[in-house]
């Protein structure tokens, strides 16, 4: 599969956003509703994802112009930023004993860094996280 | 009068008309576009020569191959023609086996004007993924394409006979229905648009025997049509 390209810029904002409205939902509507709307979908986005073409067969892509492997790649992260990474967080609440633990983890990065862009690896440090253990199989 | 020569010259005259030459290069940007901006990427993250894929580069490509089939038909009905048909019916050729030899030159302009983005698409195909198995591509996309054109024709060449109107009717109603993508019953799917949606959404990984059993009464109401306006209009101007 190809690398992950969670370092760029922006990313772990639009990560928060996802994870902290799950968490929301799961609140406010249950657990039944949270399940329903984002981690069934994410799951969908997750095997559509790793059947999806070109990344069973990436050897195609050479054969593409840069422009269409661009658009194809792009497509591709976006499904890996709105639907992986928020079932690997999910792993990692698990990694780190629940929510509640997680997300402690998170505010204390956040609140470190406030004004400042936060890296995927900002995250992997400040969470004591392994790529390896949160990352999809 | 030889058949044969006047079969070339209805071919030629609907070949160099400037609807068919206008529609067949709509056609063939259309279906470049395609190639380049639905196929190269595949439908739902498929493969480009998958089922879904083809099967979606088809259907896109049906209100144009329609339009362009009714256009042709629409032609024969035009007030000109009707006039020559009375200098015909002096000629030694039966005004029925006429017809039917413009019936002939109306497929054979429109299978090459269909055949054009096929060629187009399994060339792509060959050139770009080095992909030749045709074979299992080529069925869904007649299945896809050709009922509902020998439907359309065979209706057209009815109704159009009694009156020419009915056909810019039925061009509008494909036109409505491929444009707001309304899917019809699977026995009746014109454009394609419920048998898509079902492998787009996973459903099958093949067509419903519905739709499959819908695209034979069609091409049976189309071939019935097709005679019995033969019949119809031997009938008329006899």
């Amino acid at each position: 599969m190809k690398p992950l390209t969670e370092e760029r810029n922006g990313c772990t904002r639009e990560l928060r956003v996802r994870y902290s409205t799950y968490c929301f939902m799961k609140e406010y509507f249950g657990e039944e509703y949270a399940r329903k709307h984002f981690t069934d979908v994410w799951s969908e986005g997750w095997n559509t994802y790793k059947n999806a073409f070109y990344i069973q067969r990436p050897e195609y892509l050479e054969k593409l112009s840069d422009n269409d492997i661009s658009n194809i790649t792009g497509s591709l992260q976006s499904i890996r930023l709105y639907n992986i990474m928020p079932l690997m967080m999910l792993n990692g609440e698990k990694v780190l004993g629940g929510t509640q633990a997680f997300q402690q983890k998170l505010s204390e990065l956040y609140l470190s860094r406030i004004g400042q862009p936060v890296t995927y690896d900002h995250f992997l440090t400040a969470t004591g996280l392994d790529r390896e253990v949160i990352e999809l199989e | 009068m030889n058949r044969i020569t006047v079969f070339r010259y209805e071919l030629k005259r609907l070949m160099f008309s400037r609807e068919y030459l206008l529609l067949l290069a709509a056609v063939t940007a259309y279906s470049v576009s395609l190639l380049r901006g639905l196929v190269l990427y595949g439908v739902n993250y498929t493969a480009p020569f998958s089922l879904l894929t083809f099967s979606t580069y088809c259907y896109s490509l049906c209100p144009f191959f329609f339009v362009l089939l009714l256009v042709l038909c629409a032609r024969q009905f035009k007030t000109s023609e009707r006039g020559a048909e009375a200098i015909i019916k002096t000629t030694c050729m039966p005004f029925h086996i006429f017809r039917l030899v413009r019936y002939g030159a109306i497929a054979c302009a429109y299978l090459f004007a269909m055949v054009f983005p096929f060629a187009a698409c399994f060339l792509f195909y060959n050139l770009i993924f080095n992909y030749t198995d045709f074979g299992i591509l080529l069925l869904p996309g007649v299945l896809i394409v050709v009922p509902p054109s020998v439907f359309l024709f065979g209706a057209s060449m009815l109704f159009g006979n009694r009156k020419p109107a009915a056909i810019y009717i039925m061009l509008v109603g494909v036109l409505v229905l491929s444009a707001f993508k309304i899917p019809l019953p699977d026995l009746m799917d014109i454009i394609g648009t419920a048998a898509v949606q079902a492998l787009y959404e996973g459903h099958d990984h093949a067509f419903s025997a519905a739709f499959i059993a819908g695209r034979f009464v069609l091409m049976l109401v189309g071939f019935v049509s097709m005679i019995i306006s033969l019949y119809k209009s031997k009938q008329h101007y006899t």
